[in-house]
């Protein structure tokens, strides 16, 4: 069935297609809440509270661009994370690990899991030293392949505006990578 | 090569490469960095550092899912009693308010012209306004408000229009803004 033929059962009440969506999405939201907020739990939290928010809005849902609306919602649901993040610490990739997410891949071998752990760690520090808004670009620009159209989309901002915070976000991330020797200069 | 702004070549320049790198540049700002590339070395050490972040970012894996966030039941989120009261309250007072202008405007609430035979002669009577009805009430009204009120008094009948507008106006205004702003929380919890 296609997406819109869901979104359009979704709309008449259809909890069953709307769930056939968020199988599609869950991974992408997921994942953008987790790089946003660097805390397992509270990316759980921000990926259960964007879709409820995205059935009960529905409606509202004029076509276009699902998985942008989506991450609109997504991204405003991590900017409440966030302010609820700031009263306490944030858990380490370490503890994202124990708590059962996985991220070695099938079949790799433990000396290059290793290695790729270590670099998505400072990558991880890198991404949470950004402010907000740059992270965000970052993310959706360079993990999750969004278009710069799209990102303006997602982020209700002008292109020009997606081109500033992508610089200025690449070029911290950049520097905070060669501050701590993971990239040669 | 760059022109139009007081940053040096290579600020400019190290602004563009993030843009440049994904492509998204005008050919004019491409030929320009393109130009200013081959002769600054440090600008090229930009570049090649900004392509490598940029390629390991790439590479970050995308994360499994600890669990399926399919929905079991959504209960729908009632508006909040407040905002359906102010809203009621605002479409009350609002339509009063229209009534009142409108009649006001048409003159509803004067009283009708007395019409007084003049008995002295055999001419045809005049009609008169009532000094104490409405109108004189309106005429002291604006002499009150332009300060000249002197306390003539009013009789017990006049309807005080002017009051009731200015009033219910701002039990309008009031209530919408309360309206308003309930609205406006509510959507940001998503209720509304």
């Amino acid at each position: 069935m296609e997406e819109t033929e869901l979104i359009q059962l979704s709309k008449e009440g259809d909890i069953g297609s709307f769930n056939r969506l968020v199988e599609f999405h869950e991974r992408g939201v997921y994942n953008l809440a987790f790089r946003m907020l660097g805390d397992a739990q509270a990316a759980e939290d921000a990926t259960q509270e964007t879709f409820i928010s995205a059935y009960r809005a529905l409606r509202g849902f004029r076509g276009g661009d699902f998985r942008a609306w989506l991450l609109k919602i997504a991204a405003n649901k991590c900017r409440d994370q966030l302010r609820a993040l700031r009263r306490r610490p944030i858990a380490s990739l370490d503890s994202m690990e124990e708590d059962g997410v996985s991220l070695i891949h099938a079949g790799e071998p433990p000396e290059d899991y290793a290695i790729r752990r270590e670099l998505g760690r400072e990558i991880e520090g890198g991404l949470l030293s950004l402010p907000p808004d740059q992270r965000l670009a970052v993310i959706l620009s360079d993990i999750q392949g969004l278009s710069y159209k799209e990102i303006a989309r997602v982020t209700a901002s002008s292109i020009g505006t997606v081109r500033s915070r992508l610089s200025r976000g690449r070029a911290r991330l950049r520097d905070y990578l060669l501050e701590r020797g993971e990239l040669s200069p | 090569m760059f022109r139009g702004l007081r940053k040096t070549d290579c600020e400019k320049a190290r602004g563009m490469l993030s843009a440049y790198v994904d492509g998204h540049l005008t050919s004019k700002e491409c030929e320009a960095v393109e130009s200013h590339l081959k002769g600054c070395e440090k600008c090229r050490h930009e570049l090649e550092s900004l392509r490598a972040t940029v390629g390991i970012l790439h590479l970050m894996p995308m994360i499994s899912i600890p669990r399926s966030f399919a929905l079991e039941r959504v209960e729908p989120l009632r508006r909040p009693r407040a905002l359906v009261v102010l809203r009621a309250a605002t479409a009350i007072c609002v339509v009063l308010l229209a009534f009142v202008f409108i009649s006001d405007s048409i003159n509803i609430f004067e009283q009708p012209p007395v019409y007084i035979a003049d008995e002295s002669s055999n001419t045809m009577g005049t009609f008169q306004f009532p000094t104490s009805d409405l109108s004189g009430f309106m005429e002291q009204m604006d002499r009150w408000l332009s300060g000249s009120f002197e306390g003539e008094g009013t009789t017990g009948t006049s309807i005080p229009v002017r009051q009731i507008e200015y009033g219910l106006l701002g039990v309008v205004v009031i209530l919408g803004g309360a309206s308003t702003l309930t609205y406006l929380r509510a959507r940001k919890e998503g209720s509304a």
